[in-house]
């Protein structure tokens, strides 16, 4: 039984197991398989920025639309306009009739009276007699600019006045008393016994005094054959009237009297107003009336064509002015409505003026006597206006669009071959006419042109127009193809037709939306390096963490892409990674670059024809990991672009799986060489 | 009836054997005649067994050596589990029926390694699957101690106590006539530590669109300084029977008994990482956020014992040789099930034992047996045998007798 017991112990330690001898952590391969790139690029997510968006059919164009607009502004220059007044004739009060009587004793002082005997009385020559006719109260010297002076002679006398027969007539002189001048010669015909005549004598320009006098003289025919019982006691009457009499000049008490002118007032002369309200705002109409008249007056301005606001006649007002006085009247014409509708060159202002009757006191006037007018008229801006504008310049619109693109640094070939075209949308209330200045800057500074190399001006019609520049008559691809960085904008508007009226009302403006659109059509055959702010976009990437254990424990790999590439443009990619940010410029070396100094990792050939998808597949060795061992590596991508003109559309599609095998072991472990 | 009721406590007191060492049935010392003591610190019971490698495959973790494809299969075949057993006596005396116990009892469940997480770590990944594990999760190990007081009723129950009148059938006669020595005892539970993982989630992948992965740990466990425990008591019983050349058993044990902890400490820690792969953003970054909160507490956890029950049996074929059997489910144990086995009584016992539980075991037992000293050691290997074993156990058990 211990034989037994025994054996069972020397069985049980043949079997019992063997003890490692440096127990510790194995090694092995492991493969690590990772999607490290899955990712797709469409051109929608480049049309994320506005300047790049995606049209209906998938194309991917340059798209920038400019919005400006510009409020027209019509306005009006001060204008002064200057008028006379001038009294003109000056109108009295109506002389009063004035009446005297020659004896005919003194007429004919030979004549002997034999009472009651009749007997014939021969021609003989009257006596030259003078009457002084009683001062005339109306005035106290006058120039008469009209009027008539009615002379009456009665005869009341048995002889004829007068003998034209022995050319005698009978002659009256009418004088001035106090220095015996003439004043007016009155030829009669023969005036018969018991009948009178009446003679008118013209007073224009005649001069005189407020007392005058008659000479009489002449022929007589005697009683002419006939006899006649003579009585000496019988006299002639004389009666002077003066009517209608008006003064060119005249010391007198002056009645009341109007006298009237239309002033017209110019407004801008590249304005016709037909109807226009002005602006709210310090708009006034001075009007500055300077009197020369020795009279006070009352001045009544009417402007029929002007409105005054919150008014519903036209302006009228009244200004009293002290004689040879000032004064000045100031009409507030903010909202105020200028005409009715029909063309106004100016605007008419009617001035009635009328004299302060002087009462019993004399003043002397004179009929050039004026009342002189000013009217000074603001600026005016405009809350509405119907009328016809000459054409008037308004102010530029300018503007300047910055594009946030980041453009990718170009190496080679670009050029923008594609359709575009240049639309104005433009919506004026009024005909204009726009010149046109746009220049993009980029690598270089292009001029928007035709291909004529004429300046960029159109016409635009009243209400909304559409306008297009192709890039078949203007050179809108090389516009683009510097590539810009910002496009200014200089539009300078013209608005007015001499023949069309316009209407405007405030704030109406010229608004034109630009849209310039380019179909992003390449011909490249060039490098692009992705930019951001100016610079190569370089990912710098902290590589501490990947130790020489790790490069140790890296054995194989390879990395397999699945693609598709839709954009219609040939893709490569090197993916270049540097140890040191001084090998940076390398990355711009797109001939020989110094591969001591970066690693690159080709992507290759991304056919544009692979619209099903295909495969390509990177063998990576550890030699091209050997950079990953610094602290950091400064990684940056370029592209490769290749095409002949086509559109760019769709997008990229990229899985990159990576496959590792990897070498596991303690060397891992922290703390472990 | 009465006859049914014999025949079966009869059959089954054929299964309670007296393989039960040093006196862990009370009902053992019922017949005790002196005093004994338990060497303590030599006296334990170890075993640690893991669900995948075997002892040889340790061969696996010399340093340098290189996996083979073979090795990356063993370790990937299944999840990595250790169970821990240990079962320290600290003090044991008795003195003829009646005897005192003091032991601290460990035990570990532990989950370590999911599959799946091994075989992504040796074999590598494949792209666009979603690898989810649950290493650690569920995994937990407390340790208590037991004082266990025993009293056996030195004077045997017979069934001719409840029934007088004599049967006509000789084995009815016999099982009237049969001795069955009975016992109780008292268990003082304390407990001393906890820990457990609440949930544990590991979730890894490089899909086409991304790569991330994700780790969600929760565990709790005892502090000294802020957790705190309460006492519980639990009762059982046993029975022996003694059987024509031989003995049958049972007892069961750890009644109402349970462990109770408060205010444990929790902890919580969380990782992702996301990278969606998008080479054409330079500007975006990798999503990588961690969190972690050791402020949690858990109010109580209670561990509450289902019964210990051992039925067994004994039976001396041959002079000195016995057969034995046993069936175990102690809560605490690892050898659990059903197990049979041979003794051999001499001055050295020996004792060949397999035992059919989670796993299949081999348990070997030699020891002195002398009037006034016993010592019995164990070796037991789990799934196999020696190098193939995938865990192995050890106990010491050493008492004086006076």
């Amino acid at each position: 039984m211990k034989k037994l017991y025994f054996l069972v112990l020397f069985v049980a330690v043949l079997l019992s197991c063997s003890i490692p001898d440096d127990v510790g952590m194995p090694t092995w391969t492991t493969n690590f398989r990772l999607c490290f790139i899955n990712d797709s690029w469409e051109i929608t997510e480049l049309a994320n920025d506005s300047t790049l968006v995606v049209n209906d059919d998938g194309i991917l164009e340059f798209h920038e639309t400019v919005n400006e607009s510009q409020e027209i502004e019509i306005s009006t220059g001060a204008q002064i306009t200057e008028e006379e007044i001038t009294i003109g004739n000056v109108e009295i009060n109506s002389p009063s009739d004035k009446s005297a009587s020659i004896d005919l004793a003194e007429l004919a002082p030979d004549l002997v009276q034999v009472n009651g005997y009749p007997m014939e009385i021969p021609p003989f020559i009257l006596e030259e007699s003078i009457v002084e006719l009683d001062a005339f109260e109306e005035f106290e010297s006058i120039i008469f600019s009209s009027g008539t002076m009615i002379l009456t002679l009665t005869n009341n006398t048995m002889i004829y006045l007068g003998n034209e027969e022995n050319s005698e007539p009978l002659i009256a002189k009418v004088y001035n008393y106090e220095n015996q001048d003439s004043l007016a010669t009155i030829t009669f015909e023969d005036i018969a016994p018991g009948s009178a005549k009446v003679k008118e004598i013209d007073l224009t320009g005649k001069i005189f005094p407020n007392t005058i006098g008659i000479n009489i003289s002449g022929g007589s025919r005697g009683t002419d054959g006939e006899t006649s019982v003579i009585d000496t006691e019988t006299s002639i009457d004389i009666n002077v009237q003066m009517e209608n009499v008006t003064a060119s000049q005249v010391t007198a008490p002056i009645p009341a009297q109007s006298f009237s002118d239309d002033v017209e007032i110019t407004l801008d002369e590249s304005i016709i107003v037909c109807k226009v309200q002005i602006a709210e705002g310090d708009y006034k109409i001075q009007l500055n009336i300077e009197n020369e008249i020795d009279l006070a007056i009352d001045a009544v301005v009417n402007i029929p064509q002007l409105t005054l606001a919150n008014e519903n006649n036209s302006f009228t007002t009244t200004i009293n002015i002290l004689a040879s006085g000032t004064t000045s009247h100031i009409i507030d014409v903010a909202g105020a409505i200028i005409g009715e509708g029909s063309p106004l060159n100016f605007l008419n202002a009617e001035i009635l003026i009328t004299t302060i009757d002087t009462g019993e006191n004399a003043v002397t006037i004179n009929s050039t006597d004026k009342v002189n007018v000013t009217v000074d008229v603001d600026a005016f801006e405009f809350e509405s206006i119907i009328g016809i504008i000459e054409l008037t310049q308004q102010d530029d619109i300018s503007d300047l669009i910055e594009l946030d693109i980041n453009y990718p640094e170009i190496n080679g070939e670009l050029e923008f071959v594609g359709e575009s075209e240049i639309i104005f949308d433009i919506n004026s209330p009024i005909p204009a006419q726009l010149e046109m200045e746009i220049i993009a800057y980029g690598d270089s500074m292009i001029h928007l042109q035709n291909n004529d190399g004429n300046p960029l001006d159109i016409n635009i019609p009243t209400g909304g127009s559409t306008i297009a520049f192709s890039s078949n008559e203007y050179n809108i691809n090389e516009f683009l193809s510097c590539l810009p960085d910002s496009i200014t904008f200089n539009l300078i508007p013209t608005v007015g037709d001499e023949n069309e009226v316009i209407s405007l009302i405030s704030g109406d403006s010229i608004s034109a939306d630009i849209n310039i659109i380019a179909q992003l059509a390449l011909e490249a055959d060039c490098w692009a390096v992705p930019q951001k702010n100016g610079k190569p976009r370089i990912t710098t990437t902290d590589t501490k963490e990947f130790t020489q254990e790790f490069f140790d424990t890296f054995q194989e790999g390879n990395i397999t892409f699945n693609y598709l590439n839709t954009t219609g443009i040939s893709l490569s990619s090197d993916i270049m990674i540097a140890k040191d940010s001084i090998y940076l410029d390398e990355f711009l070396d797109f001939e020989n670059p110094d591969t001591n100094n970066v690693s690159i990792f080709t992507i290759p050939f991304l056919d544009e024809n692979a619209t099903e998808g295909d495969t390509v597949e990177i063998i990576i060795s550890q030699n091209d990991l050997e950079f990953f061992l610094g602290d950091s590596v400064y990684i940056v991508p370029k592209f490769k672009l290749k095409s002949d003109g086509s559109t760019f559309s769709g997008g990229i599609s990229l899985i990159g799986e990576l496959d590792l095998k990897l070498n596991i072991g303690e060397h891992l472990m922290d703390g472990e060489e | 009836m009465k006859k049914i009721l014999l025949i079966l406590l009869f059959s089954s007191s054929l299964l309670l054997a007296q393989n039960e060492d040093f006196f862990s049935n009370p009902s053992t010392i019922a017949t005790r005649d002196n005093s004994s003591i338990t060497i303590p610190l030599i006296s334990f019971e170890a075993d640690i067994a893991n669900s995948l490698l075997q002892l040889d495959d340790i061969n696996i973790f010399q340093k340098g050596n290189e996996l083979s494809n073979s090795e990356k299969s063993l370790l990937t075949t299944d999840d990595l589990n250790i169970n821990f057993d240990l079962n320290t006596k600290i003090l044991n005396f008795g003195n003829k029926n009646w005897d005192f116990d003091f032991s601290i009892h460990s035990h570990a469940d532990l989950h370590l390694l999911d599959k799946k997480f091994s075989d992504l770590i040796l074999n590598g990944n494949e792209t666009n699957y979603d690898y989810e594990t649950n290493s650690g999760d569920n995994s937990i190990a407390y340790l208590f101690s037991k004082a266990t007081f025993k009293y056996a009723f030195t004077t045997p129950f017979q069934f001719n106590q409840l029934i007088k009148n004599e049967a006509k059938n000789n084995f009815i006669n016999y099982l009237k006539n049969m001795p069955i020595y009975y016992g109780v005892n008292v268990n003082l539970n304390y407990p001393i530590f906890y820990g457990e993982v609440l949930e544990s989630t590991q979730n890894f992948g490089t899909m086409n669109d991304s790569l991330y992965y994700h780790t969600d740990l929760k565990f709790s466990y005892f502090e000294l300084e802020e957790s705190s425990t309460s006492f519980s008591v639990s009762f059982g019983f046993g029975a022996m029977l003694e059987i024509p050349k031989g003995w049958a058993y049972f007892k069961l044990d750890d009644l109402f008994g349970s462990l109770s902890f408060e205010n444990l400490v929790a902890s919580e820690y969380q990782e992702d990482y996301c990278n969606e792969l998008m080479l054409f953003d330079e500007d975006y970054e990798p999503f990588q956020e961690s969190y972690e909160n050791d402020s949690l507490r858990v109010d109580s956890k209670k561990i509450v014992f289902h019964p210990s029950l051992e039925l067994g049996a004994e039976y001396e074929i041959i002079d000195n040789l016995s057969l034995l059997t046993k069936y175990k489910n102690v809560q605490y144990e690892t050898k659990n099930g059903i197990s049979f086995g041979a003794e051999y009584d001499s001055l050295f016992p020996f004792q060949l034992i397999c035992g059919f539980s989670d796993n299949v075991y081999y348990e070997s037992k030699i020891g002195v047996k002398m009037k006034h000293f016993e010592w019995s050691v164990s070796s037991t290997f789990h799934h196999g045998f020696f190098r193939y074993a995938k865990g192995v156990g050890i106990s010491s058990e050493m008492m004086v007798k006076f």
